[in-house]
This record gives structure tokens, sequence and C-alpha cells, in this order.
């Protein structure tokens, strides 16, 4: 599903260049539960950027679903990122002015008219796997955190994405609710034969549930072979 | 994105913020409407001094073409001359009709014979030519101009002193000298059909059909002075067709100078009217004050864009949010630039309805200042169209650099911003 080989990120500035992501080189295989972790400012979220699209990297080659990305224009880029691709965020993003409702369908806003349809009926099933069903009227200061997650997980998967990506995804959780969504989001990757990469530094609440771990320092990526 | 989604999206956002979009929305209808009154005021304005100008002379933009014969003196022009030089200018494109006088064709009194007013013959188009103002009764027809009808329409002070525009219709004056051609050829005389106010510059004389100031001409041997009125035609001025048709006769004169006591020789009388020069003067105001009313459209759009920036500068995380949820640059691009146009549309549209109710109240303001109902101008659909058609372009061009600028953000900084 992935295939990442010397991938560099580097900050230019006006005095002096920052290296964020150096040689990194990654697999991962398709419906494969991965877990990133490292200290703050380590290069996670960069790296999680960069495999989302969000982001491209200076140097080294990037391969999502067989598809060499590095190349790609603009707009093939951003059609391959709302194609394949789901996020889900620390802090949630949630647009604070739509309630739970639209911000689940917000990416169908920028699909086409069948594929909204369908990604209708599917977003009915989402937030009822996700026990949401009864908080769709609210806007999201009137929602939980877990709320708010678990709507930003709905979100993530309306499009019905090859891969999620998830930064920091309980970060903003206490701990008990941070395990709730986890579970959750484990759970229905799983159902979904979804591949799933996850940046965390919490090991004790991802580490079981992810298939590999990766850790990430001063910019470098390496796998973790001895899993706890 | 379909166009349909994108303006679902446009109006969702717009109505999200109702604040900022009715004050966008009024800005864009002040702009709008000002422009659009302000040039309908000017030909209100043009209007209502034509009208002036007009009901002051009574000479439209129209110019006189005096006939003279060859010799310089004025002998009769018999009816054929004048039938065939009406039918040459009308031919050339241009409105024509005649005005004879003669110096004794007057209408009198029948019982004292006293001298009520100059008399002068007309065909029944001459209120297509000149300003008649009818106040009374009606203007000859057709049938009576050709028949050479014992009709007469006198102006009002004519008719005050025989009591009054109401007791003047249908009372029978006589015509010419009295004791000669009036009593021993008009029998009962000719009779008030009309009543029109004259022009404030002209002391008024009564019309007559033209037959029958031809028949007054050959039956005392009077010789009739012989004038053409010729309208503007094809955007030409009056005055510029008479001379049009001047150099044309001159050089058909050369070529059939067998006729020689009949033939015509035009003198333009015409000159740039006062009513030309008025008009002209409120046009450069018109378009002053429509420069003044763009100026400030302008300022408007500088406003609308600065606060379409602010207005994406505060959602540089909502795009982002966007963005990594699957929308193009380009669905950025259009959605901002459509919000954008939504708004000013919607002010174009306001501005429009504002600007067709200060127009209708101008034009009735108008229409009571003249007494004249066909004085007001309506507002061009036209311009109405091209209102609406500015509040889009303003929306495109205050729209444009904030939709650029938000489709060129980078994703990860718009969703790290706070």
């Amino acid at each position: 599903m992935i295939a990442v080989e010397g991938l560099a990120k580097t900050l230019i500035g006006p005095a002096h260049e920052l290296a964020i992501l150096r040689d990194v080189d990654l697999t991962v295989a398709a419906g494969e539960i991965v877990l990133i972790r490292g200290r703050s400012g380590s290069g996670k979220s960069t790296l999680l950027f960069t495999l989302g699209l969000l982001d491209r990297p200076t140097a080294g080659t990037y391969e999502l679903d067989g598809i060499e990305t590095t190349t790609l224009g603009d707009k093939a880029f951003d059609r391959l990122r709302a194609s394949h691709i789901g996020y889900l965020f620390q802090n949630f993003y949630l647009m604070p002015r739509l309630t739970a409702w639209e911000n689940v369908v917000l990416p169908l806003d920028h699909a086409s008219t069948d594929d909204r349809r369908a990604g209708t009926a599917w977003a009915n099933e989402l937030v009822e796997l996700l026990q949401i069903g009864h908080r769709l009227h609210h806007v999201p200061s009137q929602l939980s955190g877990g709320e708010q997650q678990r709507v930003g997980l709905a979100r993530a998967l309306v499009r019905r994405p090859r891969l999620l990506l998830a930064d920091e995804p309980t970060g903003s959780l206490d701990e008990a609710t941070g395990a709730s969504i986890a579970q959750l989001m484990t759970q229905v990757t799983h159902e979904l034969g979804i591949t799933a990469v996850v940046a965390s530094h919490d090991t004790n609440l991802f580490g079981p549930l992810a298939d590999r771990e990766f850790a990430v320092a001063d910019g470098t990526v390496r796998e973790l072979a001895g899993r706890p | 994105m379909s166009a349909a989604r994108i303006l679902q999206l446009a109006w969702r956002e717009s109505s999200s913020h109702p604040l900022r979009s009715v004050l966008l929305v009024i800005g864009v209808a002040l702009g709008i409407a000002s422009v659009t009154t302000l040039v309908f005021a000017g030909e209100v304005a043009k209007s209502f001094v034509a009208n002036q100008v007009e009901r002051a002379t009574g000479k439209p933009d129209v110019a006189l073409l005096h006939i003279t014969t060859d010799t310089g003196s004025k002998a009769t022009v018999g009816p054929d001359e004048i039938e065939m030089i009406g039918a040459w200018a009308r031919a050339q494109g241009a409105p024509a009709t005649p005005v004879l006088t003669a110096e004794q064709l007057t209408v009198q009194n029948p019982g004292s014979g006293e001298l009520l007013a100059p008399a002068v013959g007309v065909d029944h188009d001459l209120p297509d030519l000149r300003r008649v103002d009818l106040v009374a009764g009606r203007f000859f027809d057709a049938t009576e101009g050709r028949t050479a009808a014992p009709v007469v329409v006198i102006p009002r002070p004519l008719a005050d002193r025989l009591g009054g525009p109401a007791s003047a219709l249908g009372r029978h004056l006589a015509l010419g000298p009295a004791g000669t051609w009036g009593q021993t050829h008009m029998g009962a005389g000719v009779e008030v059909v009309g009543v029109f106010d004259p022009p404030l510059a002209e002391d008024g004389s009564a019309y007559v059909p033209t037959p029958l100031a031809q028949a007054f001409g050959a039956a005392t041997q009077q010789p009739l002075d012989v004038r053409f009125l010729v309208g503007g035609h094809d955007g030409a001025s009056g005055a510029q067709v008479a001379s049009a048709l001047r150099a044309d006769h001159a050089a058909w004169t050369r070529a059939t100078s067998s006729l020689e006591v009949t033939r015509p020789v035009l003198e333009s009388e015409a000159a740039p009217s006062s009513g030309d020069i008025l008009a002209r003067v409120v046009s450069a105001i018109q378009i002053f004050l429509a420069l003044v009313a763009a100026v400030s459209l302008c300022v408007g759009a500088i406003g609308l864009a600065n606060v379409t920036i602010m207005a994406v500068g505060e959602r540089t995380r909502e795009i982002g949010i966007r963005r990594a949820c699957g929308a193009t640059a380009t669905d950025i691009r259009l959605l901002v630039l459509t919000e954008t146009v939504v708004l000013t549309v919607a002010g174009g549209l306001v501005g429009t309805w504002v600007a067709i109710a200060l127009t209708e109240a101008m034009a009735g303001a108008l229409i009571v200042l003249t007494k004249d109902a066909s004085a007001a101008p309506a507002l061009p659909l036209g311009i109405v169209a091209f209102s609406v058609a500015i509040a889009a372009m303003v929306g495109v061009i205050s729209g444009w650099v904030p939709a650029r600028r938000a489709s060129r953000l980078p994703v990860v900084d718009a969703l790290r911003v706070q």
C-alpha cells in the first residue's frame, strides 16, 4: 500500500536549512495498522502529512497504492488524496459552525453526485457504528472530546479511504475516552480492511493494537523489531 | 464539484455570516443604485431640459428650410412644387413637413372683421416634427389636410379671447382679409377643432390645412412663403439633415435647370439650438456624475476585496480542513470566488431594485413638473442588465485575489493556523 524510499523533507529558510525527515524508507502492506512513535518535534507529523499527500517531500519517492506520487501534478495529487486518504487529527479540526452531521459529510461536498449519494448512505451507517447518531444536530462546541473525535473518525471514513492517517488521535482525550477511540478506530479499520498509520507517543494504548511499530528520531525512521 | 454544489456551499457560507454578508450586500447595492440612479438622473435632466426648451421654442431637433424662387422673391409656390419638395426630402430619409405663410393669411372675427391671429398652412403631420400641446379638441387629420377642409386649430390666447378653450371649440371664424376672400370663398368660415398652447417664444399662429392656405394664395394672388421643417434622421440632427438636403438639392437643380420659375432654392436657417447646447451640458454633467459614482463603486470593490481577504484569513484553517477532506485548489478558488460573486450579484439586484424605485420617483416628479406624461424617460432595461453585470464583475475582480490566495495556501500551514 505504501512504499517510501529515500524520502526527505527539508525546510529551506533564509539563513539555513532544516532537515525534518532524512532518508526515510518505509513500506506498509494493505490492511496493516502501523504505529509511528516518537517525541514531539521528531518529525512524526511531517511524515504523516507527507504520507497523506498534504505536503510534498523534497527528495525520495513515495508510491501509494501503486501510484508514484512525487511526479504527480497538483490536480492529480489533490484527487489522489481525496480518493485514497482519510485523516484523524489530534485537535479534531471540525468546522465549528457546522453540525456533527454536516462535519461528517463534509468530504462529500467535493465528491461527484453519485459518490455523494452513496457516501450519504454510508455516513448514516457510520454514525450508528460510531454511536453518535443522537448528536448529529449539535455543533462541535456542544460535543464532548470523545464525541468530537468520533465525528472526526466518521468524517475520515466517509469516502471509504484506502489509507487512514491518525495524528495523535487520542492526544486531546482522557485515558478512558482515548482507549475507547483507539479501540473503535482499530476495530473499524480492521472490519473495513483499511490500512492505518497512527502517529502517537502513547505506545501503551496503540502498541498492542498495531501490527508494526516504527520509531522516528532526528528525522530518521526505523522499525522496531521487538514488540512489547 | 458541480456548479450547483459550489453555489449551494457559497450560499451556506455567506448565510453563516449574516452581518458581514448583509453589510457587503448593502455596500454593493448602494454603489449600483448610485451609478444607475445618477445615469438615469442625467437622462431625466436631459429630458427635462429638452422638454422645457421645446415648450419655450417649439423647435425640437428640427431645421427650417426656407424656399424662395430663383429670383429671390416670394413668388407663389404651387402645390406641385410643395409636394415635389416634400417627397424629395422624404426620399432622402428625412421627415419633412411644409409651413406656408402669407402676409394677409389670418383668422378674423366673422362679424366685425377683427383680426384675431395670423394663420399658417400646415400638414396634418406637423405634430410629428413640432411640439403642439393640445389643451382641447384635436389636430386636423390626414383627410382634412388633403381636402382643404375648413378647419382651424387656434392658440390658447385666441381661445381665451373667445371665452376659453371649451367655448372656442366648434366656433366658426373667418379666414383672410375681411370682406374679400374670407367671405367670398369660405362661406360659413373655418371651424375651430382644436386649441393648443403655443411655444413661449412665439405669439402663436392658428393652423389651417396646407391646401386651404394654397387656395387662399391662388385666389388672392398672395405670394406664399414656404418653409419646410426637417427632422433628424439616423442619428443626424435636423440641421445636419437640412444641410445634406440643401447640398443634394443644389446638385439636383444644376442637373435639371429646365425647371425655371418654380425651381426652389433651399436655404438652411438652422443653427445649433439652445436646447442642443443645454443637452450637451447636461450630458457632460451626467458623465461626470457617473464617473463619481463609478469611483465610489471601485472604492466599494476594493473594500469588498479587503473584507474577503480578511474573511479568507479568518477561515485559513477551515480551508486547510477542506483541502484535507478532499477539496482541490480549484474547488477552494471557485468557492471563495462564488461567495463574493453571490454577494455582489445579490447587492446588484437589491441596488437595481432601489434604483428602479428611485427612478420611478424621479420620473413621477418630472411628470408633475412638466405636466407631460411623455416627458419622463423609462429606466432602460440595458442599464438594469448592465448594473447586474457590473455587480458580478465587481465580485469577480474583488474575489479573484482572495480566491487565488486561498487556493495557494499550503495545506499543512493552513491546518496549523490557530
